[in-house]
């Protein structure tokens, strides 16, 4: 089980050195990740468990349960297919390299039960990512960069804060102490993780990184680096002392549900619609905060990773992220692909979108949260009526081997996933997709980009304070 | 006690950052906020490690003594690494941005990005 | 605009106040030094913890390090570098910073060879031999202080010390029990005890010295641009 850790960082560290040498490089990433797949059957199942060098309490703590099987395989797939993705192109190998490390490092945060050394695979994803916003060196991509990290040190300095007083009162670092720590340390580190989490309002530094991040970026940043904090916050669920934060899940998931939709269904811009809808879907999958959302993490990482990457390809071909000056150019077998993107996250039977959307619906606690969630699910199909109602062009259009390769296997996952977890109920879904293409067809006159005034920097971060501050409000009234 | 006093003192250090966080309208001045914060956060790790004492854990066979605790003064040299990377990167972002657009006004280079977009 | 501003300084007043007055300071005093220090069989229980029993952080630092160090690199590529012969001297600081490098090096030996036994370690003696050799660019001759990189191949160094960093930090998270024999094997309190440790020591020291040294010339190389 340790090696899914080693492995893909050691492959790291062998293409940082030889950095030089593109192509080995390359090889050495897939190789490592098809390698780190092959085993992942046999690892997800067992029992795992360790303290590193038998240390026990003093030591760092590793186990492998239920809650982590979703997103360790989530990164296997969005990782394979970006590698295979990436092959064509000009990348040197720092970029592997970095893909690589990232790699390992999710895996350790998926498996680590110390608060500090999650802290320190945190921050080294954050690292990561920031130099991956701006690989291509342009002026927005360095902002977006220095907005996300600013706020998101900021953030994570109140989380370490946060564990500094957990370590006060229980004498370690184990996540087993959080069971029983005082309400200002437990919200100090769901606070400090929340703005990496992409809920609205809390990181609203998100729009910017993903929209202006290269082709083989957003897909990390929307399907991995997102998912930590709804993988972490799911984990301390579980603990008694965060029995808040379910209760707090529900209105500030619900609101992010809807106002992501909001946003980008005024949004004209294809790769800025996909961030909002990241916004929207991570709203979603909090508001039950349990093993249904860690899955419905699972197939909004397979998804949203075949959306961005067409839409990226398509975007970088055609020179515009304008989604309407595509009609009419986009190839066939893109538009293909691109569809079943769209039909899987507005939640089509026989897609896995569909089958995780419906059992978190199923699952939600009153009847206004129900007819809420709905509405969120209406909008999504709304949104992405934009894509499904494209026009392709006549040719039937060809793919770079690598890139059909990593849109083939996002599609099986897919519809895999959505024909082995379905059930009959879930055909009330289409009712919801075609009240989203009607509402699509009524509304498309009058959208327009909403401003952007949360996301200027320091409104961000005030809101963000505001809203940390609204979470311990939350905390001292319902206790 | 000396614990104490360099938590009270550290948090109130990390307040003053993220205020400058949240006022300053020069981007270096936000960077070096975040600086403080983070310089904060990790004296507040010392003084979560000198809580009982401050002799430090340099042991010689004799355990009657009550040392300083090793335990946080130790994980915190990762913080410290940490936030020199994190300083480093952020003023490789300021350098390209002040390249591109030459100002470090966050202002100007906001309406800057919203008038390239229209 | 402003009002968002002041909302936000006074949510993260109200936030401070909260943690000052809910914090609960003295509750548990953690013990675990006699067995840490038993175990390892070293004097410094910092470097203990920090090389021992948290060594998987340790991997994860080294790594943010390295990524650091070459992300810094590659993103000032593509920038304009500053004129070569923009350097200003004055006289007497030149003679001192010579020195100064020279002792720097001595310092760095000590505190990386004596780090299980004294206060320092690995990451403490690359800084100062960096603090060292970048005083000496910055103030005398950046050139000659560059073209000691090339000439001591550091940068073959850097990535071998990382290499065999990572194989050392594997090899003791899979064999504990062999490393502790090693450990319990040294004389407690000389320079030759602690097992692996003065080795990953040494090694820390060499990485950080690289990255930073890396680091502060490509910003020294760029002075003037911002």
């Amino acid at each position: 089980m340790i090696f899914t850790i080693f492995l893909p960082v050691l492959g790291g560290i062998i293409c940082l050195i030889l950095r030089e040498r593109r192509r080995l490089c390359a090889g050495v990433a897939l190789f490592a990740t098809i390698i780190n797949g092959s085993f992942l059957p046999f690892n997800l199942f067992e029992e795992f468990g360790m303290n590193l060098g038998n240390w026990g309490e003093l030591g760092i703590r590793l186990t492998m349960d239920d809650l982590a099987i979703p997103f360790m395989l989530s990164t296997f797939l969005v990782m394979l297919a970006i590698t295979l993705n990436s092959l064509r192109k000009n990348y040197d190998g720092f970029f592997y390299s970095l893909i690589l490390i990232m790699y390992g490092t999710l895996n350790s945060i998926f498996l680590s039960r110390d608060l500090f050394n999650v802290f320190v695979t945190v921050e080294l994803v954050s690292i990561i990512s920031f130099i991956l916003i701006s690989y291509e060196k342009k002026g927005r991509q360095a902002w977006a960069s220095l907005k996300y990290l600013l706020l998101s040190s900021l953030g994570l300095n109140f989380f370490l804060l946060g564990i500094g007083l957990v370590y006060m009162e229980t004498g370690s670092f184990a996540m087993e102490g959080l069971n029983h720590v005082s309400s200002i340390a437990s919200v100090l580190i769901f606070g400090g993780l929340a703005v990496k989490s992409g809920l609205f309002l809390f990181s609203m530094w998100l729009p910017d990184a993903h929209s202006n991040a290269p082709v083989e970026v957003s897909p990390i940043l929307s399907g991995l680096v997102v998912k930590i904090d709804v993988y972490l916050s799911i984990r301390f669920v579980q603990y008694e002392s965060f029995g808040w934060l379910k209760d707090e899940f529900v209105y500030i998931g619900i609101f992010s549900a809807i106002a992501g939709i909001i946003l980008a269904v005024n949004s004209k811009d294809a790769k800025r619609l996909l961030a909002y809808s990241t916004i929207s879907q991570v709203g979603f999958m909090m508001v039950t905060c349990d093993k249904a959302s860690s899955w419905h993490g699972f197939s909004h990482a397979v998804f949203k990773t075949l959306l961005f990457l067409v839409v990226g390809n398509v975007s970088t071909r055609l020179g515009t992220k304008e989604y309407r000056d595509w009609s009419g150019r986009i190839t066939r077998i893109e538009y293909l692909f691109l569809l079943v993107g769209s039909l899987a996250i507005s939640g089509f039977p026989m897609t896995s979108g569909c089958v995780t959307k419906e059992v978190i619906m199923h699952d939600a606690c009153c009847p206004w949260l129900k007819v809420l969630m709905m509405l969120s699910s209406v909008g999504t199909a709304m949104i992405f009526s934009k894509f499904i109602f494209l026009k392709p062009s006549k040719e039937t259009g060809s793919l770079p081997i690598g890139t059909l390769a990593a849109y083939s296997i996002l599609s099986v996952a897919i519809i895999v996933h959505g024909i082995v977890g379905f059930e009959i109920y879930m055909f009330e879904s289409l009712l919801m997709i075609a009240a989203g293409v009607g509402l699509y067809f009524l509304y498309r006159k009058f959208m327009r980009p909403l401003p952007v005034f949360f996301e200027r920097i320091d409104n961000s971060l005030a809101i963000y304070l505001i809203m940390f501050l609204f979470s311990i409000g939350f905390v001292i009234f319902s206790t | 006690m000396t614990g104490n006093i360099i938590f009270y003192i550290s948090v109130a250090g990390m307040l003053v950052g993220t205020i400058g966080m949240t006022l300053s309208r020069n981007i270096i001045k936000k960077i070096l906020s975040l600086g403080i914060v983070e310089t904060s956060i990790n004296t507040l790790y010392t003084g979560i490690s000198s809580r009982k004492s401050i002799i430090p854990p340099i042991v010689n066979g004799d355990f009657s003594i009550a040392y300083a605790d090793p335990v946080p003064q130790a994980v915190i040299i990762t913080g410290i690494v940490i936030s020199f990377a994190l300083l480093c990167l952020s003023l490789v972002f300021a350098i390209i941005i002040y390249n591109k657009y030459h100002t470090m006004d966050i202002g100007t280079i906001e309406s800057n990005f919203e008038r390239e977009k229209e | 605009m402003k009002a968002m501003k002041i909302l936000g300084v006074i949510a993260a007043a109200v936030i401070f106040l909260f943690v000052v007055l809910q914090a609960r300071i003295d509750l548990v005093f953690p013990e675990g030094l006699e067995e840490i220090i038993e175990r390892t069989n070293i004097p410094n229980a910092v470097t203990a913890i920090y090389l021992e029993t948290r060594l998987y952080d340790t991997i994860f630092e080294v790594i943010v390090f390295s990524i650091t160090a070459l992300g810094v690199t590659t993103l000032f590529s593509s920038l304009p570098r500053s004129a070569e012969g923009s350097q200003q001297v004055f006289g007497s600081v030149t003679v001192y910073s010579g020195g100064l490098a020279a002792l720097s090096v001595t310092l760095f030996l000590y505190v990386v060879l004596e780090g299980h036994i004294s206060p320092g370690g690995g990451f403490v003696g690359g800084v100062v031999l960096a603090t060292g050799i970048v005083t000496y660019g910055l103030t005398s001759n950046f050139a000659k202080a560059n073209s000691h990189y090339d000439r001591f191949k550091i940068k073959i160094m850097e990535n071998a010390s990382l290499l065999i960093i990572f194989s050392l930090v594997s090899f003791i998270v899979f064999f504990p029990e062999t490393h502790a024999r090693l450990l319990a094997s040294g004389e407690f309190g000389e320079v030759l005890s602690g097992g692996l440790i003065p080795v990953l020591n040494i090694l820390i020291g060499i990485k950080v010295y690289a990255g930073a040294w890396k680091m502060s010339s490509e910003f020294i190389n760029r002075r003037g641009t911002l």
